[in-house]
C-alpha cells in the first residue's frame, strides 16, 4: 500500500514542502529510507519504530520503502518523525480516513510515542502558509510558537496515539487559540540606568546612539562600568512591533534558541559573544548553516567586549551586515541569507594593560603596544561606528551615593519620540534611522545654517575631519536635532556631535 | 654641489671614524682633499693612528665614491652639511664631539635661526601634554624655531603643535633619513619635511640603536639656545638631554610636576638640584633668552559660547575636573556641556586630556 503524508522543511529562514511516501509491500522484510536524508533523519527508522510499537500498534513485518520527496534536497533534522509514522500507519491500515491528507504534520517521536518539539515550527509554518497551506498537527510543546501565525488551524498532538485517533476522527482536537500580542514584556529583568552611577556621558552619548540607531564603541579603563552601560541598553530601545517581534523569534526558532513556553521574543535581543568566538559563530553557518550571533542579535544589541581582543579576521566579516543589514552564508547545503540589523556596541580597554590615561594609575605599556593595540581595528570597520566615547572611572562618592539616577523609562521616552520623528521623516524609503541615512537624504535633511558652517570650518581647521568623517558626523548631529525637537540642525547640535569623536585614540 | 673637501668629511663619515680621529689624521694633511691625493697619503704618517687606514684610503675611487654619494643623496632628496661647509651651524661647532656630518630635508637655513629644544617622556600625562602644548605655542609664536625628536608623545606633540600654529620646527632623528623612526611618525615626519627641517648625523642605511638616541640627544640640546623639560621620568633619556644643556653651557628650563607623579619624578629632581631651572611661564624663557614676544592680540573668533561659559572656567580654575564631576557642579545638562565643553576647547579655552578629563588651558 502506498500513502503520502505532507511535511515541511528548511532551508535558512524559508520553509519548503517534503512530501513522505511510504509503499509497504510484498518482499524481504526491509525499511529503508531515500531522498537524501542526514543521520538524524536516518535514524529516525529506529525511533519510528519504536514508537509505533509502544503506543500498540503492529508494526509491519513487509518491505517498506520511504521516499522523501524533492529527491535532490538534503534533508535534515527530526522534523519528519511523525508524517513517517503516520505515513506507515496509513499504509498499512491502521488510518483508515483520508483526514491525514489535508495536514501538514511536523514533530519529532520519543521511543515511548510521545512527540517532542522540533526547531523552526514559526518560519517553517510562515512560509507554508504563503504556499496556501492552513492545517497543521504539530507537537504540543510548538503550540506556543505556531499561535501567533495568522489564519491557520494548528493541532497540537502529545503523543502519536492522539495523532492516530485524531486522524481517524476518534478524537476531537480544537485547534490551537490564537495569540495576541501584547506588546513587549519584559522576558528578562535587564539592568536599568537608574542604577549606573556618574557616567552622565556616556548615557548621552548611548541614548544618542540608540535614538538615531548609530553604533558606538566605548574606550575605558577595566571597571569603568562599559559592560555595564552596554547591558542597559535594551531598556531603552523602542518596542518591538510584531512583524519585528515575528523576525526575531524566526531566527532564535531555527538556531534552537527560542523559550517554547512564550511562544516568540517579545523583547530585544541583547548578544554579548566571548571575544574567542569563531568567525562562524558570529555569522553563521556550519554544516546546516545555521544563524550566528550577528542574526540572533538582529533587531537588538551586538555587544562586543574588548573589541580588540577578537581576532581580525572575524571582525572584519562584521562589515557586509553592518553596512547592509543582512549577512549571507554560503555553504555546501545552499546559500541562505539571514537578517543582520544589528546596533554594534563594543568596548575596549585604551591599552593592553588598561591604564592608559586613566588619572591615578599607571600604564606599563610601551608606546609602541598601544599603537599595536589600537591598530588591530581596521579603519573600514571604526568606520561604520558613529560615535566613539570615553568612559571615566566612576568617583567614589557617585557609587556609594543614594541618589537614584534618570531611570530607564525616562530616556526611552525621549528614544520613541525622536524614532518617531525620524520614522516620519524617512516613511516608505526603506530607512527606519538617520544612522542608515544615505548620501542623498544627508543632503536633504542635514542643511546647516551659518553659523553651524561656521562652527565645522572651525572644527575641520583643528581637529582634521575627513570627508567621511564630516558625514558621520553630519548623521550624529541630525539625531541629537531630532532628540532636541528641532526640525534644522543647530550649531549646538553639531558642537556635541563633535564632542562624541574620540579624536586622539582614532584619526577620524 | 659638494665640493672636495666636504666629500672628504663625508669619506670619513661612510668609513666611521670618529670626530676625534678626523681631527688627528688631518693634522698630517694641508687640505682635507688631500686625502684622495695619493701621493700625499703615501707621505703622511697615518700609521700611529690607524694601520689599515692608508691601504683604505690608496683604494679610494675618488671619482667614484663622489658619484655614489651624489646618486645617493639625490636618490632621497637630501642635502649633506659637513662640519666645514658654510651652512653649517656655528652653534654645533663648540660642542664636544659635533657631528662630522648634518644629513637633512627641508628648510636648512632654521639651523641658524634662534630655537628652542622642548623634550620630555614619551608617554606624558594629561597634564605635561597640556603644559607642552602650551609652550611650545607661546614659544613658537614668539618667532623661535622649535627642536625635537620626533619620538612619541611629547616630541609628536612639539612638533604637531608648532606646525599647527605655522611655526618652524626642526626634528633631529636617531637613525638614517631613510628609515623614519617611529613608523608612526613617518607622516608627521613628511609635513615637518615641508614646514621644517629633519636632521641626522647618520647617513642613509643606518637604523637607530639604542645608543644613537642618546647621541642625537645632544644636537637636539645643542640646537637650542636653551632647552625646555616639560616631563621626565627619574633615569630617561630626557635627562640626558639635560645633562647634554649644561655640558653644553645651554640655559635649562624645567617645569615642576606633581611630587607623586612617576613623569615629573626626574624634572622635579632636577628643580632641586639646579634650582635656577625652575619655569613655571614661557615668558620667563623668552625673557631669559632676550626674545621679544610678538604682539599676539588674538584675532577673537566669532562663535558665540553661552553664559554657561563663565562658569566652568571658574570650575575649572581651582582643579581639573571629570566630566561627570563638572556636569555635577555646574548643573548643567550633559547634553548642553559637552556642546559648550567643544567649543570651548576650539578657542583654546580648555583643553581635554585621555578619559574626559578637562583642564583650564
Amino acid at each position: 500500500m502506498f500513502s503520502k503524508i505532507s511535511c515541511f522543511g528548511l532551508l535558512g529562514l524559508n520553509g519548503f514542502k517534503i512530501d513522505v511516501e511510504v509503499d509497504t509491500g510484498l518482499g524481504l522484510p526491509s525499511y529503508d529510507i531515500v531522498g537524501l536524508p542526514d543521520t538524524a533523519v536516518k535514524e529516525s527508522k529506529e525511533r519510528v519504530r519504536s514508537a509505533i510499537k509502544n503506543s500498540g500498534y503492529k508494526f509491519p513485518s513487509n518491505k517498506i520503502t520511504i521516499n522523501l520527496a524533492p529527491a535532490n534536497v538534503k534533508k535534515a533534522g527530526a522534523n519528519f518523525d511523525l508524517p513517517i509514522a503516520v505515513a506507515i500507519l496509513a499504509s498499512n491500515g491502521i488510518i483508515e480516513s483520508n483526514k491525514h491528507n489535508n495536514f501538514i504534520i511536523i514533530g519529532e517521536l520519543g521511543l515511548d510515542g510521545g512527540v517532542r518539539s522540533v526547531m523552526g515550527i514559526l518560519p517553517a509554518l510562515i512560509s507554508a502558509r504563503k504556499l496556501g497551506y492552513t492545517n497543521f498537527i504539530v507537537p504540543k510543546q510548538n503550540e506556543k510558537e505556531a499561535s501567533y501565525i495568522d489564519g491557520v488551524n494548528v493541532y497540537a498532538v502529545s503523543n502519536l496515539s492522539e495523532t492516530v485517533a485524531f486522524l481517524n476522527n476518534n478524537l476531537n482536537l480544537l485547534p490551537v487559540e490564537k495569540a495576541i500580542w501584547k506588546g513587549e514584556k519584559s522576558d528578562k529583568i535587564t539592568e536599568d540606568f537608574c542604577r549606573v552611577k556618574g557616567q552622565a556621558l556616556a548615557k548621552r552619548a548611548i541614548e544618542i546612539a540608540v535614538s538615531g540607531g548609530h553604533n558606538i564603541i566605548m574606550v575605558g579603563a577595566p571597571g569603568a562600568g562599559k559592560t555595564m552601560i552596554a547591558k542597559c541598553i535594551p531598556s531603552i530601545m523602542p518596542n518591538l512591533t510584531f512583524d519585528e517581534a515575528l523576525e526575531i523569534t524566526k531566527v532564535h526558532s531555527i538556531a534552537g534558541e527560542l523559550d517554547l513556553s512564550r511562544g516568540v521574543v517579545s523583547s530585544r535581543p541583547f548578544r554579548s559573544p566571548h571575544h574567542t568566538a569563531s568567525t562562524v559563530a558570529l555569522t553563521g553557518g556550519g554544516k546546516d548553516a545555521k544563524p550566528g550571533e550577528v542574526s540572533l542579535a538582529s533587531n537588538g544589541v551586538l555587544f562586543l567586549d574588548e573589541l580588540p581582543e577578537y581576532s581580525r579576521s572575524t571582525l572584519e566579516t562584521l562589515r557586509q551586515p553592518l553596512e547592509d543589514g543582512v549577512i549571507t552564508v554560503s555553504r555546501a547545503s545552499g546559500t541562505f541569507e539571514y537578517p543582520a540589523n544589528f546596533m554594534l556596541v563594543a568596548s575596549m580597554n585604551p591599552c593592553p594593560c588598561g591604564n592608559y590615561g586613566v588619572s591615578g594609575a599607571v600604564c606599563t605599556c610601551s608606546p609602541n603596544a598601544i599603537q599595536n593595540y589600537l591598530k588591530r581595528l581596521s579603519g573600514p570597520l571604526l568606520d561604520r561606528i558613529d560615535l566613539k566615547i570615553d568612559v571615566e572611572r566612576v568617583a567614589f562618592l557617585d557609587i556609594t551615593s543614594k541618589q537614584l539616577e534618570e531611570p530607564s523609562s525616562e530616556i526611552k521616552k525621549r528614544v520613541d519620540k525622536a524614532r518617531q520623528i525620524q520614522n516620519e521623516r524617512f516613511k516608505g524609503t526603506g530607512v527606519h534611522t538617520n544612522a542608515k541615512m544615505t548620501s542623498k537624504m544627508i543632503n536633504e535633511f542635514c542643511k546647516l545654517d551659518s553659523q553651524s558652517e561656521k562652527l565645522m570650518e572651525l572644527a575641520f581647521e583643528k581637529y582634521h575631519i575627513s570627508a567621511r568623517g564630516y558625514t558621520r558626523l553630519l548623521k550624529v548631529a541630525r539625531t541629537i536635532a531630532d532628540l532636541d525637537g528641532s526640525e534644522n540642525i543647530q550649531s549646538n547640535h553639531i558642537a556635541e556631535a563633535l564632542a562624541y569623536r574620540n579624536i586622539d585614540k582614532f584619526q577620524m | 654641489m659638494l665640493n672636495n673637501d666636504e666629500l672628504g668629511l663625508i669619506w670619513f663619515d661612510y668609513n666611521d671614524i670618529s670626530f676625534s680621529k678626523v681631527e688627528k689624521i688631518l693634522h698630517e694633511f694641508n687640505e682635507i682633499n688631500d686625502i684622495f691625493d695619493a701621493e700625499k697619503v703615501k707621505n703622511a704618517k697615518l700609521d700611529a693612528i690607524d694601520k689599515s687606514l692608508k691601504d683604505k684610503l690608496l683604494s679610494v675611487n675618488f671619482e667614484n665614491f663622489k658619484e655614489k654619494i651624489e646618486d645617493e643623496l639625490y636618490k632621497y632628496g637630501i642635502s649633506a652639511i659637513t662640519f666645514v661647509s658654510k651652512t653649517y651651524p656655528e652653534k654645533l661647532k663648540n660642542i664636544d664631539n659635533p657631528p662630522l656630518v648634518l644629513y637633512t630635508k627641508g628648510d636648512i637655513s632654521l639651523l641658524n635661526k634662534k630655537s628652542i629644544s622642548i623634550v620630555g617622556t614619551r608617554k606624558p600625562s594629561d597634564y605635561g601634554k597640556i603644559v607642552c602644548e602650551k609652550f611650545t605655542k607661546e614659544l613658537s609664536g614668539a618667532g623661535l624655531v622649535t627642536v625635537s625628536g620626533l619620538a612619541y608623545g611629547t616630541d609628536t606633540i612639539v612638533a604637531e603643535t608648532t606646525i599647527k600654529n605655522g611655526g618652524k620646527t626642526i626634528a633631529v632623528l636617531a637613525g638614517g633619513l631613510d628609515s623614519i623612526y617611529p613608523a608612526q611618525n613617518k607622516s608627521l615626519s613628511k609635513r615637518i619635511e615641508e614646514n621644517g627641517l629633519l636632521v641626522s648625523e647618520y647617513r642613509i642605511g643606518i637604523r637607530p640603536q639604542n645608543y644613537s638616541f642618546v647621541n642625537r640627544n645632544r644636537i637636539v640640546s645643542a640646537l637650542g639656545l636653551g632647552t625646555l623639560i616639560v616631563e621626565a621620568g627619574k633615569i630617561s633619556g630626557t635627562i640626558t638631554t639635560a645633562r647634554f644643556a649644561i655640558e653644553q653651557g645651554r640655559e635649562l628650563f624645567v617645569v615642576p610636576g606633581n611630587i607623586y607623579s612617576l613623569q615629573s619624578e626626574g624634572t622635579n629632581n632636577l628643580i632641586n638640584e639646579i634650582p635656577d631651572t625652575f619655569t613655571i611661564s614661557p615668558e620667563r624663557i623668552l625673557f631669559k633668552l632676550k626674545i621679544k614676544k610678538k604682539d599676539t592680540s588674538n584675532q577673537t573668533q566669532s562663535v558665540q559660547v553661552d553664559l554657561n561659559e563663565s562658569k566652568v572656567l571658574s570650575l575649572l580654575s581651582e582643579k581639573e575636573l571629570s566630566f561627570d564631576e563638572l556636569c555635577e557642579k555646574s548643573q548643567i545638562k550633559p547634553s548642553v556641556l559637552s556642546a559648550l565643553l567643544i567649543k570651548m576647547e576650539m578657542l583654546d579655552l580648555v583643553k581635554k586630556g585621555d578619559s574626559n578629563t578637562y583642564f583650564k588651558y
